[in-house]
């Protein structure tokens, strides 16, 4: 891809193609040394970071285990997100972003988590109606909140989790954080079908420069 | 086997059923002997190979009840919080108390109370700790007489002289090593010694002399090290692998930071020197830093427009003297304020960085004529006129360097290449979870906010290059200046009726300019006239009252035309509405679009007073005064008056309404 003002960039950001694959590493820390993570990424990251607060519902559609397949592959979950505003007025209160993760690929070389993405942007007002006619059912829910940081194409997700004590309530007193700990995500996404081995090791590199303050790990959740 | 048993503790009278049975039945029947043996036989640990059985001996009375009394929590009894370990530490009130709950508790602390003297008194602690010493000196009492008696601890001073008669070889060879080990440290401690008095001797000498000046510099020139290290953290991106300290000159907000070609190194002078801060004093630096040599230089872009004719100068210059930066005095260079010399040369990277980015722009640009030679280049504007850009270097000295160019396309570029690397190229989209884009914002919801394909292809437009950018703000300048001048040769030409603009709107590209004419003395007829100028980059636009356009492109005199025809139209409403309103004249016709025998714009009115014995015809032009002619109207049809001009410059007034208004009154029977 070429900028009209030259600038060559890699053909790695993707922009129309709907499925992607991600590259991903997790870790976390305790929120009082976040401070400092962040004085770290103000270092190595573009300037200014962006703040955001979603909702997360997981929505499981159940499939009745045949002869063939066991049942818990044949579920398919679905994530929902919502810009997370009190406001009912405001603008993006139907904003919905659908997103399908794919299983992680098994690969023992490569040093971080590569899925599968497909994300889908859709405006709805009842958009809860439609996700039980698509027989899909909510399996749990959170509120995420933090900050988004990039350096180039990598993205750096400080969240915050916290749950709704009784569902359907998102008042303040309802929302209560899960632990006193921060997730961070490192991930970056590429064109479905490029090769991803290079940029890999490139986010492996970055993570690791947030060495001690925290440990980016290729957790293999997946394995039960 | 029974032999064994008879020893047992105790035999089971009615615990199992046989043997009790067994044991009525004997009472019955006398003539039977019983043998009453104990159920429980003795365990048998082990045999040994020679027969011999080795038994457990099983519990006795005294051993059940220890048992059991080891399961007892004795803590949950006396409470948690008390200790029946020491009974010391309990606050006197509520020792004896507790003491009654368990017998063992009592024991244990009257045999204390039979060891320390009691409780009571003042001397309770003195006595306790003498007891205390008492006992350490037992037990040091005890290892003496131990360590006398045997040898094995026998201590082995390192001071203590060296009795070689007396010792084995090997006792020899440990004494000699205590000697070498007693030597090293006697000299160290030596050592140790002669260091403080020396540091005092110093001290004192210092004293002496009058002055701490010697310690005082080299801590204070460390300090002042440190100091403007400091300094430098708060302005520039600086850091340190191994023991080598360098720094970035790199601008840009997004991507490396350090680039190699923008590091310079980070050292510490042997001397400190001489430099005047801003307000003119003189300060010590001791910080000296070493730039890229090919950043050893000042730069500046200079951008201006001229006019491709033969009147102009060259345009493009080289003489010798563009030349004198190349000539680098390294000594010179060294003994700059690192402050000043970093801020230059990273102004010469950045206009460096600037000019190559102008020029492969232009490279880019499509049906514009460009050229590139000694540092400038040089892109065609519009029309006759060429925008120039130069990039110049000075040498790397202090002082003011000439300005050049125009001032406002200078800081319009500079406000270009701000905002050009200010900008994202990538960012993150409305959801966190997304994946980065480098498209437009706007596009972040393109579905559900139902774009088209037109706007979507709209929206998608990437940024536009920095020339292109530069071109617009240019024109627009150049346009803008054309549009300033000439109104204000109309306004000097033109004294009637008054003319006034302001400006509604300036922009980089886009201005707008409100024109009013006005009669002061007839406004209370006629009003203001108001009309608009819009400037857009390749285009002057005059709309006028009633919302007609004249586009007068980049050409002066048709602007300069446009406003007089605008002038004149005001002249055509004021005569109409004057003799109409005011003197109860006819208006016989009025024709907007009449022209003259040159083929300019010449709006006629015809009028007649209101008896109708006079006509009056007008002719406006643009370029000189009104043509004013009068006629006699007779009764007789047959009679044709013909029409009198009238001297204009002759009319009483000054302005062509008070000539006009005049005219009126005296035409009026």
């Amino acid at each position: 891809m070429e900028q009209a003002d030259g600038e060559t960039i890699a053909p790695s950001i993707p922009t129309t193609s709907y499925q992607c694959q991600e590259l991903i590493l997790f870790g976390s820390l305790r929120s009082e040394h976040v401070e400092n993570l962040e004085a770290r990424l103000a270092g190595l990251c573009d300037k200014s970071c962006q703040e955001f607060q979603e909702h997360e519902l997981t929505c499981t559609l159940r499939v009745t285990p045949s002869a063939t397949s066991l049942s818990s592959q044949s579920n398919v979950t679905v994530r929902l997100r919502r810009v997370f505003n009190f406001d009912i007025m405001n603008q993006t209160a139907n904003k919905w972003h659908m997103r399908y993760m794919g299983m992680p690929e098994p690969t023992v070389k490569c040093p971080v988590i590569v899925r599968k993405v497909i994300d889908s942007v859709m405006h709805s007002v009842n958009m809860m109606e439609f996700i039980k006619a698509l027989g899909l059912r909510m399996e749990y829910e959170y509120i995420t909140e933090g900050k988004v940081y990039t350096c180039g194409k990598i993205k750096i997700v400080l969240n915050k989790l916290k749950k709704c004590e009784s569902p359907g309530r998102y008042d303040v007193s309802h929302v209560k954080p899960f632990t006193n700990a921060v997730l961070v995500e490192v991930s970056t996404a590429l064109p479905d079908g490029v090769e991803y081995m290079q940029e890999a090791k490139q986010l492996r590199a970055f993570a690791d420069q947030l060495l001690p303050l925290v440990k980016m790990e290729k957790i293999e959740y997946w394995k039960k | 086997m029974y032999g064994h048993g008879a020893g047992g503790s105790g035999y089971s009278m009615g615990g199992g059923g046989p043997l009790g049975g067994a044991n009525l039945m004997g009472r019955k029947d006398k003539g039977i002997s019983v043998a009453l043996e104990p159920y429980g036989e003795w365990k048998i640990q082990e045999i040994g190979y020679d027969g011999m059985e080795k038994f457990i001996q099983p519990e006795s009375f005294a051993d059940h009840v220890g048992k059991l009394a080891r399961k007892i929590d004795w803590r949950t009894l006396v409470d948690s919080d008390q200790s029946y370990d020491n009974p010391n530490l309990l606050p006197e009130d509520e020792l004896p108390e507790e003491e009654d709950d368990e017998e063992k508790l009592e024991d244990e602390t009257e045999k204390e109370k039979k060891e320390f003297p009691p409780e009571v008194g003042p001397w309770h602690d003195v006595a306790k700790n003498l007891h205390e010493s008492l006992q350490h000196i037992n037990m040091m009492l005890d290892g003496l007489q131990v360590m006398q008696h045997l040898d094995y601890l026998k201590p082995l001073s390192i001071g203590d002289p060296i009795q070689i008669n007396e010792a084995t070889q090997e006792a020899a060879v440990i004494a000699n090593n205590g000697k070498a080990f007693q030597w090293v440290w006697k000299r160290k401690a030596l050592n140790e010694v002669q260091n403080a008095i020396e540091a005092s001797n110093a001290n004192r000498r210092h004293l002496a002399v009058g002055g701490e000046a010697s310690i005082d510099e080299t801590t204070s020139l460390t300090n002042l090290f440190f100091r403007e290290i400091e300094e430098l953290c708060l302005q520039w991106r600086i850091r340190k692998t191994g023991d080598h300290l360098y720094g970035a000159l790199g601008y840009k907000r997004y991507g490396q930071r350090f680039e190699p070609g923008e590091i310079f190194d980070i050292t510490r002078r042997s001397v400190p020197i001489n430099y005047s801060d801003k307000d003119g004093k003189l300060q010590q630096t001791i910080l000296q830093i070493s730039v890229p040599n090919d950043l050893i230089r000042r730069s500046k872009i200079f951008v201006s427009i001229f006019k491709d004719d033969m009147m102009s100068k060259a345009i493009h210059t080289s003489d010798e003297a563009n030349l004198e930066y190349m000539k680098v005095d390294m000594k010179q260079v060294d003994n700059l304020y690192w402050n000043d010399a970093l801020s230059w040369a990273q102004e010469t990277l950045i206009c460096r960085d600037t000019f190559n980015q102008l020029a492969t722009d232009a490279v880019h640009l499509k049906q514009r004529m460009s050229s590139f030679r000694d540092g400038v280049l040089i892109v065609a504007l519009h029309d006759d006129y060429l925008l120039r850009i130069e990039l110049k270097n000075y040498p790397f000295k202090a002082g003011d360097l000439p300005d050049g160019g125009d001032p406002y396309l200078n800081r319009a570029l500079r406000q270009m290449i701000v905002n050009h690397h200010a900008k994202k190229v990538i960012r993150s989209q409305m959801f966190v979870e997304m994946p980065l884009t480098m498209l437009n914002e706007h596009l972040d919801m393109r579905g559900p906010n139902a774009f088209t394909q037109y706007e979507i292809d709209e929206r998608a437009k990437r940024q536009t290059c920095v020339l292109e950018k530069l071109l617009s703000v240019a024109s627009h300048q150049r346009l803008v200046k054309l549009t300033v001048d000439t109104l204000i040769r109309y306004q000097n030409e033109c004294r009637d009726p008054q003319v006034k603009w302001r400006w509604l709107r300036c922009a980089p590209t886009n201005s707008q300019v409100m024109i009013h004419i006005v009669d002061p003395h007839f406004d209370f007829l006629m009003g203001r006239v108001t009309s608009y100028l819009q400037i857009d980059t390749d285009c002057v636009t005059l709309r006028t009252k009633d919302g007609k356009t004249i586009d007068c492109y980049r050409d002066a005199d048709r602007l300069f035309n446009t406003l007089k025809y605008v002038n004149i139209t005001y002249f055509l409403q004021a005569a109409g509405t004057l003799g109409k309103t005011g003197w109860g004249y006819h208006i016989l016709h009025g024709n907007n679009n009449a022209i003259d025998v040159d083929g300019n714009p010449a709006p006629t009115l015809y009028l007649c007073n209101a008896t109708s014995t006079r006509a009056l015809l007008i002719q406006f032009h643009t370029h000189r005064n009104p043509e004013i002619n009068v006629k006699k109207l007779s009764d007789d049809p047959n009679i044709d008056h013909p029409f009198i001009p009238l001297n204009y410059e002759k009319l009483p007034g000054k302005s062509f309404c008070r000539k006009f208004d005049n005219l009126c009154a005296i035409l009026k029977d």
